[in-house]
Formats: structure tokens, C-alpha cells, sequence
């Protein structure tokens, strides 16, 4: 039963702190406090669901995932009253895991402009909110990307600001001119090690051989029986290329 | 799209014209998928995963998506789709 008792704590220890004494920072967990409670919590729920079918292992996180609402609730407040805090970043950048296309609350956008805009640390939060469809985020980013005194994180902007609209068939011309900037002013643009900005060249070059009225490259491969096959085996023929799945 | 692309197979039968699929499922799902849904046309198995190397190769994100060749191997359109589809298959067939 102790895997049950430990998320009901952790939501009894988070919970007993009402937000606004929090918030004037005299007493209650800390921002670090709380992410440590909630990720225990959650590593509690995997440690349940280790070894168990997938099917148990859904069921499992869709009714015992620990709710991160109080602990989103209480480090906004935390990061509100304290924007310049060191741990406000740590903070942001917890929020970003679970605020997916509505971004952040837009107080912290301007938390993080007018403490964090020079940080190192701002990068991996830059690229956290690639996933924020918000006109806030888009604007933040946009002034990150001009602003930041730390190249690699205008860089990252600028790469966030690319791949909101990366699906976006409308808001091609404006993707075609962040890429533009980026080649030019972030060349060699590395993150976790890898050359983003080569590997985004190479990738558009290989769109380009893609382009109508270019030859179709050659396909070599083999059925699912492991017969060999070629696309030029269907010269002669219109040919319906289509890639599919059934999913 | 299934039974699309069958009578648009079925109306070209006896024209110089095939749908040419690259399949991205697992073997086990592509096999039950060409039986339950009646394919016939030939496809590239793509190692069981959507990024396999043929996908990879030609820069797919999304499926399905569809390359519409004429008969010198020239790509001629892209994600064309039901009737339009139709329409550009017509359209390539009268060139020959």
C-alpha cells in the first residue's frame, strides 16, 4: 500500500500551503521543493508500472498520473512573487512540460524578459515552447530571437519560432525567412550536440530533389516478402507513389 | 482512401498506370491490411517503422503523402488527393 500513501502525501504537502503565503515567500515548499515532490510522485506511479502489460501500464497512468494542477498553481504564484529568483528558471522551465499548445501564463513571459532575457539557461526554455501555439509565445520568442545578448539562445528562438509553423502550409513564406536568418546569422547553430542548423540544410536540400518537374531518385527495396524491387522497374507507367500505413 | 484508390486501379486496368505504395507498418499489420482492404498493388515494404530509410530518404513527415509520377519518372504532383487525383492521373494519361 506504500505507493498509494506517497502521492496522497505529496498532494497533502503541496496542497497545506495556501498559494498566497507562498507567494510572500514566508513560508511553504520551495519551487524546487515542489517539482522534487511531483516528480516523486511520479516516479512512484512508473515504479508501479514497471513489468506490467501495456494495457495495465495505460490504465494505470490515465487514473493515477499525480495531477500537476496545484503544483502548476503554486510555482506560478512562486515565480510571480519572486520573477528574479535563480530558481525562477528551473520553475518556468517545469511549467513548460505540462502547458503544451497554451503556453505560459503571460505574466511569465514578461518575468522572463526582464530577468532571464541575457541567461544561458533561457535555451532550453526557448526550445520547450516550440509546442506553444500562442501569440504571446510567438512574441516572446520574436523579441528573444532579437534581443538576447547570448547567441545561441537567439539561435534557439529563432528554431522555435520555425518549428510552430513548420506544418503550417499558410505561414510558408514566414518560415522561408526565419530559415533564412538562421542560415545567415547561426550557421553552425549546435544544440545537444548537434549542428541543428547543417542538419536542417541538408534536409531541405533533399526537399529540393523532391520538387515537381525533378526526376523521382531511384528507390531500391524489397517487398515484405523480401523480393527486391525498384521504382525504375515502372518506367512506362504513371505511377502513384504513396506512402501509407494503415494507422 | 482504400476504397479510392481501388476503383481508381480498377478503372485504369488495362492502361500503363499503378499505384505504388511504401508501407511504413509493421509486417504483421501490412499483411492483415492488404487482406482485409482488398490491395493489390504492389508496395515497398519500409522496415516496419515510419522512419524507415525510404520514408527518410524522401523527407516524409506526414501520411499519408502521395507523388504522382509520369511515365519517364518525372514527379509531376504532389499530395494530390481523391478527385483531384483522378483528374491528374487523366490528365497525365492523355499525354501519351
Amino acid at each position: 500500500m506504500i505507493s498509494k500513501t506517497i502521492p496522497l502525501t505529496v498532494a497533502m504537502m503541496i496542497g497545506f500551503h495556501p498559494v498566497s503565503s507562498m507567494a510572500q515567500g514566508t513560508s511553504g515548499p520551495t519551487i524546487s521543493e515542489i517539482i522534487e515532490a511531483h516528480e516523486d510522485a511520479v516516479e512512484v506511479l512508473y515504479e508501479k508500472m514497471r513489468g506490467k502489460s501495456r494495457e495495465e501500464q495505460q490504465k494505470l497512468y490515465k487514473a493515477e498520473y499525480p495531477i500537476p494542477d496545484q503544483a502548476i498553481e503554486s510555482i506560478t504564484a512562486l515565480v510571480t512573487a519572486n520573477p528574479g529568483g535563480p530558481a525562477s528558471l528551473d520553475g518556468i522551465d517545469w511549467l513548460l512540460r505540462y502547458s503544451g499548445q497554451k503556453g505560459l501564463d503571460p505574466a511569465l513571459y514578461d518575468a522572463l524578459e526582464t530577468h532571464h532575457l541575457h541567461s544561458e539557461k533561457l535555451q532550453a526554455i526557448v526550445l520547450k515552447m516550440a509546442r506553444s501555439r500562442t501569440p504571446e509565445t510567438q512574441k516572446f520568442l520574436t523579441k528573444v530571437s532579437e534581443k538576447s545578448k547570448i547567441k545561441d539562445v537567439r539561435g534557439a528562438a529563432i528554431l522555435s519560432l520555425m518549428k510552430r509553423i513548420e506544418r503550417d502550409k499558410e505561414k510558408e513564406d514566414e518560415h522561408t525567412a526565419l530559415s533564412k536568418k538562421l542560415f545567415a546569422e547561426h550557421p553552425d547553430l549546435i544544440i545537444n550536440g548537434r549542428n541543428v542548423t547543417k542538419s536542417i540544410k541538408a534536409k531541405r536540400e533533399a526537399g529540393e530533389k523532391l520538387a515537381i518537374g525533378k526526376v523521382a531518385p531511384e528507390i531500391i527495396g524489397k517487398d515484405v516478402d523480401g523480393n527486391e524491387m525498384k521504382l525504375s522497374d515502372y518506367r512506362g507507367k504513371i505511377v502513384v507513389l504513396d506512402f501509407w500505413g494503415d494507422w | 482512401m482504400y476504397p479510392h484508390e481501388r476503383s481508381l486501379v480498377a478503372r485504369m486496368k488495362d492502361k500503363p498506370f499503378t499505384i505504388l505504395g511504401v508501407n511504413s507498418d509493421s509486417a504483421k499489420r501490412y499483411k492483415t491490411a492488404i487482406k482485409e482492404n482488398a490491395i493489390t498493388w504492389p508496395s515497398f515494404w519500409d522496415g516496419g517503422k515510419t522512419g524507415g530509410p525510404i520514408a527518410t530518404d524522401w523527407a516524409v513527415r506526414g501520411w499519408p503523402t502521395i507523388y504522382i509520377l509520369d511515365t519517364e519518372g518525372v514527379i509531376r504532383y504532389k499530395n494530390t488527393r481523391g478527385k483531384a487525383m483522378d483528374e491528374a492521373v487523366d490528365a497525365l494519361m492523355e499525354e501519351l
